[in-house]
């Protein structure tokens, strides 16, 4: 039988505001653990929230640019439950009255595009971190993270497949990034998801049970975990078994997942208007100004390139997927009257490097003028388009602009047609063979001899110039 | 709803409390008279009416976006049951 | 007179005068304390000598004029869930026994800034529940009328304590009454503000939505000064009120003609000892003398103040008291086998039983099954109990009933049914549901020489009519007159 796989998501972001959601310290990632805490966010008693104003206009931007609704009337709920990382025994998290509704983002699978709806997004707290300490018998609690601002969206279950779950994540990764509200650093833990998973025959309108799977802390991870649990849940039925609701934890480095102990499901959280905090009522006037204050959109800026540089729309899909590589590609074509070029460096070396070395864009060493730089010196014919891509690595490697590369290298273009005609014919001399198949009217042997002189110059010769001093010397 | 003895034990599952035979038996009644009082809310006709969720009558209690330093860690800790390198610590955490 | 007899007033008048200092009040209070406490065990903790260092340090600055406050000087304590930076703060439980809070409360803070002496902190119901002090992980306190009696609760200690001389005036937390019945229980003047009238930063949380802090004190004019010093907004509590609080001492004035005084029918009559009846009906007769209009009106929805503040006041509490597991600070249990196990028995051991009990009822009433049925109900019919009170409150100034069923009972009479215990706080419950301000003053004693009050409601920020009212009330009967007797 075949079958079909619906995935719903639910993404927690961390919000890049200064200070944390409900007190004054510092909203930063990592520092000596417990540095970052008042009274307040590890949870003493008697300390009451104070909301953070930016908080809830973050959300706002981050649900205008998802096309959601805004609540005109939003609120605080308490989740109580028990556990070492949160200090208060319950997460002030909306329940009721979540501050956006009803949004959708647009993903491109291979040139198909689908809008994946949003059901909600709501605004809560994030917990403390637990480090398991591998002496000792204890676990150690740090709070540094306890109330950091987060925003959780959740998705109707739209997505059919790991790809559309991919997709759907880059897309709201570059949104959050654009918006300028969230690092979205994975790695960091600052942006996680989530997948709601079910199964069911092809053609089948109600869903399958559904398992939630935690622990996702990459892309990658993302695509394997959602790819073995439709597995796993295919061959369950098709063996006769029964999918339970769970919630199912993702080992990576085995690359299975399993069930988490039965108690989590049988928890009652117990929610309830948080009485500490007052409503908060969401005037158009409050939306509107602060959707005049949106950045462009991925998808404005995809449709810009097309437009105004001609590039092909797969290209512009790739150089919006991230504020990073964006807004490099922006910079670098202020400085460069060639937008196509720009492009495809950046389509072509910079992402290959970037993927060979592990790196993410924020992490490219040399500033976008530099590749505008680079382009210049091809066009002016300073450089050759081999020797290019040499400057580039070195440029990775070093940080150093490329005008001073190639002056430190002497790898501009030698362009002095003696010193390259004495080349050329030692390359005849070395070479008799492919002299003869030429002059027997195999002209292909040409080639063969232009990149002899290339290879003997070390690249450095100008390559017309080569082709115009064989075909001469070759005639006589 | 009836409150049985089971349903005792459930809810100090909930609240994390272990509770001893004797201390059951005496909670049962207890519970069960005070639930008891609570249940006369049934009779009361509270149709069109909103729940109010909110004591207070304004809304918009905002804090601007500053920081401001956090607390000396010695003394954030100085409170703790059991603490080292500048954590707390719990009973070992299986996920 | 003995200095610790004084009012504020009294008292700060003499300071400026020069005709005694602060440090020889805080040590007559102290002297006070020493004589009385293994008697009337008011207090948890006593900062002797902070309370006489400080009175040094505040006598400097107001012989240099830089403090003026009436309350600079006077020496106070403060209910043991008002968290006191260095100082233990228990809320009498074994829970929070060895906890001392790295912050002052916002009252705190402002109380100094007035100059106010701290003496220590007073007993109190574990975690403010009961209605006795007797859940308190530490000590019984007596009643100064008649030490075989309780002193009310949960703030017991504040109450015992201003009425027996062992401060001039305190602070207590008032959820269900827990202020005001003490205050009543020991013949003193106490006054739950309105709900955001006084920032709650600091007050160890019971039920969030209910609990405020406000003076106990030993007559109205001492009330108002206190308050000017408590109230405002603060920008540690999202839901203190950003409004402009009057001078209350503006409030004293001797005269109620043409006050229009609604009598609750629902409050009197069988639901009272016939005695609290009758000292009502004497109080009520003495305001209609001085001029008050005085009728009977209905607010049927009072008779669901019982079942409404039990489902929310203790749904608020068990989330509150979540925090309380053994990881952060106060009591962790000594032997354990993993987390769970010492979650448990940590808040096994560290609670006591009726702390148990609420917790377990609002963990049910929240319970996902029973929201509607329950939380949900009770937040409907707290809508309609404003309502009635709203309306209420476009006809009269004030309404009035007494402030306890009955006065102060023996020991061990309301422990063994929690239900009848919850029933005793009837009269001061609705105040809370609806967040309104209510003051209660000595009207009376009946038969064993034991207290009884009157209690006052207005509407929201109403206290100055509340305190106007009072203060008439007091300036023309002498039961303010009347102190215990203690030897």
């Amino acid at each position: 039988m075949d079958y079909e796989v619906v995935i719903g998501l639910e993404v927690h972001a961390e919000l890049s505001t200064n200070s944390k959601i409900f007190c004054s310290c510092i909203n930063e990632f990592g520092g000596d653990p417990n540095t970052h805490c008042c009274p307040g966010c590890s949870g003493m008693p008697g300390v009451l929230p104070v909301m953070n104003k930016s908080v809830i206009e973050y959300a706002i931007k981050a649900g205008l640019a998802m096309n959601c609704t805004i609540s005109k009337f939003t609120r605080m709920d308490r989740k109580n439950y028990f556990y070492p990382d949160l200090p208060g025994a319950y997460q002030i998290s909306q329940h009721k009255y979540p501050i956006c509704r009803n949004g959708y983002i647009e993903i491109d699978v291979n040139g198909k595009k689908k809008p994946i709806r949003i059901h909600h997004i709501h605004m809560e707290e994030d917990a403390g971190k637990l480090i398991h300490s591998d002496y000792g018998t204890g676990t150690l609690v740090d709070y540094n993270r306890a109330g950091t601002p987060l925003i959780e969206i959740v998705t109707e279950p739209d997505m059919r497949s790991a790809e559309e779950a991919r997709a759907f994540l880059e897309k709201l990764k570059a949104i959050l990034q654009f918006i300028d509200v969230s690092d979205c650093k994975m790695q960091e833990g600052s942006l996680r998801a989530d997948v709601n998973l079910s199964v069911r025959p092809k053609g089948q309108e109600e869903f399958g049970v559904r398992t939630e799977m935690k622990n996702l802390n990459s892309f990658k991870a993302i695509v394997r975990a959602i790819e073995y649990e439709a597995k796993r849940q295919i061959e369950e039925i098709e063996s006769g078994g029964v999918v339970y609701r769970e919630t199912r934890r993702w080992d990576d480095n085995k690359g299975i997942s399993y069930a988490m102990r039965d108690k989590e499901q049988a928890e009652d959280y117990r929610y309830f208007p948080e009485p500490d905090l007052p409503p908060i009522i969401i005037d158009s006037e409050w939306i509107e100004r602060i959707r005049s204050s949106l950045p462009e959109l991925p998808d404005a800026r995809k449709e810009r390139y097309v437009r105004e540089f001609s590039l092909p729309e797969y290209d512009a899909n790739i150089l919006t997927s991230s504020k990073v590589l964006s807004d490099f590609f922006e910079k670098a074509v202020q400085h460069s009257n060639n937008a196509k070029a720009v492009s495809n460096w950046i389509m072509g070396d910079l992402l290959r490097i970037l993927k060979e070395r592990e790196m993410e864009a924020e992490e490219i060493p040399f500033p976008a003028e530099h590749l505008a730089s680079l382009i210049s010196l091809i066009d002016k014919g300073i450089i050759s388009g081999s020797i290019a891509k040499k400057v580039f690595v070195k440029m990775f490697d070093t940080g150093k602009d490329p005008e001073t590369i190639v002056k430190e290298e002497g790898l501009q273009v030698v362009a002095d047609e003696n010193a390259i005609r004495k080349i050329v014919l030692e390359v005849m001399e070395n070479n008799p063979g492919s002299v003869a198949d030429y002059k027997g009217g195999k002209t292909k042997a040409l080639g063969f001899l232009v990149g002899q002189v290339m290879k003997a110059t070390k690249g450095k010769a100008d390559p017309k110039l080569v082709n115009k001093l064989l075909i001469e010397e070759l005639s006589k | 709803m009836n409150i049985t003895e089971n349903t005792i034990e459930l809810l100090a599952d909930l609240c994390k409390i272990y509770l001893s035979d004797e201390e059951k038996k005496d909670m049962l009644t207890s519970i069960q008279s005070t639930v008891e009082c609570m249940d006369k809310l049934s009779n009361v006709d509270t149709s069109n009416i909103e729940p109010l969720e909110h004591i207070v009558t304004f809304v918009n209690v905002f804090r601007e976006d500053k920081v401001k330093e956090s607390m000396e860690r010695n003394i954030i800790l100085s409170n703790a049951p059991q603490h080292e390198d500048g954590c707390y610590v719990v009973p070992r955490v299986v996920d | 007179m003995e200095l610790y007899e004084l009012t504020i007033k009294q008292l700060s008048d003499m300071l400026k005068k020069k005709q005694i200092s602060a440090v020889e009040v805080t040590r007559s209070v102290l002297d006070r304390i020493d004589k009385l406490e293994p008697a009337l065990g008011c207090y948890i903790t006593i900062v002797a000598e902070k309370a006489l260092q400080d009175a040094e340090n505040v006598q400097k600055d107001i012989d240099n004029g830089t403090l003026r406050s009436p309350l600079a000087g006077i020496p106070m304590a403060v209910k043991d869930n008002i968290c006191t930076e260095g100082i233990p703060t228990t809320c009498a439980s074994k829970m929070l026994s060895n906890f001392k809070p790295p912050y002052n409360a916002t009252v705190i803070r402002k109380l100094y800034d007035n100059g106010a002496i701290l003496l220590g902190k007073l007993n109190m119901d574990e975690f403010a529940m009961g209605s006795s002090t007797e859940t308190s992980y530490f000590k019984k306190t007596r009643n100064p009328w008649n030490v075989e009696r309780v002193p009310g609760g949960s703030s017991g200690g504040s109450a015992a304590a201003v009425a027996s001389g062992e401060a001039i005036y305190s602070l207590a937390s008032d959820t269900g009454g827990s202020l005001r019945q003490p205050a009543s229980f020991c013949g003193v003047v106490g006054l739950k503000p309105t709900y955001g009238s006084v920032s709650r930063y600091g007050l160890i949380a019971c039920a969030s939505s209910f609990d405020q802090i406000g003076p106990i004190t030993k007559d109205v004019t001492d009330c108002a000064l206190v308050l000017n010093a408590i109230t405002g907004r603060d920008e540690k509590d999202s839901t203190s009120a950003n409004i402009e609080h009057p001078d209350y001492t503006k409030f004293l004035i001797n005269d109620v003609k043409g006050l229009k005084i609604g009598i609750a029918s629902e409050f009197i009559g069988d639901l009272l000892d016939k005695e609290v009846q009758k000292a009502f009906i004497d109080a009520v007769d003495v305001l209609k003398k001085l001029g008050a209009e005085c009728e009977e009106i209905s607010l049927p929805s009072l008779k669901n103040a019982l079942p409404v503040y039990c489902i929310l006041a203790f749904a608020e509490a068990s989330s509150n008291l979540g925090r309380y597991d053994g990881v952060k600070y106060g009591y962790r249990a000594k032997e354990y086998k993993d987390l769970e196990d010492m979650y448990r028995r940590t808040r096994s051991e560290g609670f006591g039983p009726e702390v148990k009990r609420r917790i377990l009822l609002g963990t049910y009433a929240l319970s996902a099954e029973q929201y509607d049925k329950y939380y949900k109900k009770a937040l409907q019919v707290r809508r309609m109990i404003c309502d009635e009170f709203n309306d209420a409150f476009k006809k009269y100034d004030i309404i009035l009933y007494p402030t306890t069923p009955d006065t102060a009972f023996k020991f061990g009479t309301m422990t063994k049914e929690p239900m009848q215990m919850y029933k005793h706080d009837i009269l001061t419950m609705p105040a809370n549901i609806a967040g309104l301000p209510a003051i209660t003053v000595p009207c009376g004693f009946d038969s064993n020489n034991l207290p009884v009050g009157l209690q006052m409601l207005s509407k929201p920020f109403g206290e100055g009519k509340l305190l106007q009212a009072a203060y008439t009330f007091e300036q023309n009967t002498e039961f303010r007159n009347s102190r215990p007797c203690l030897s």
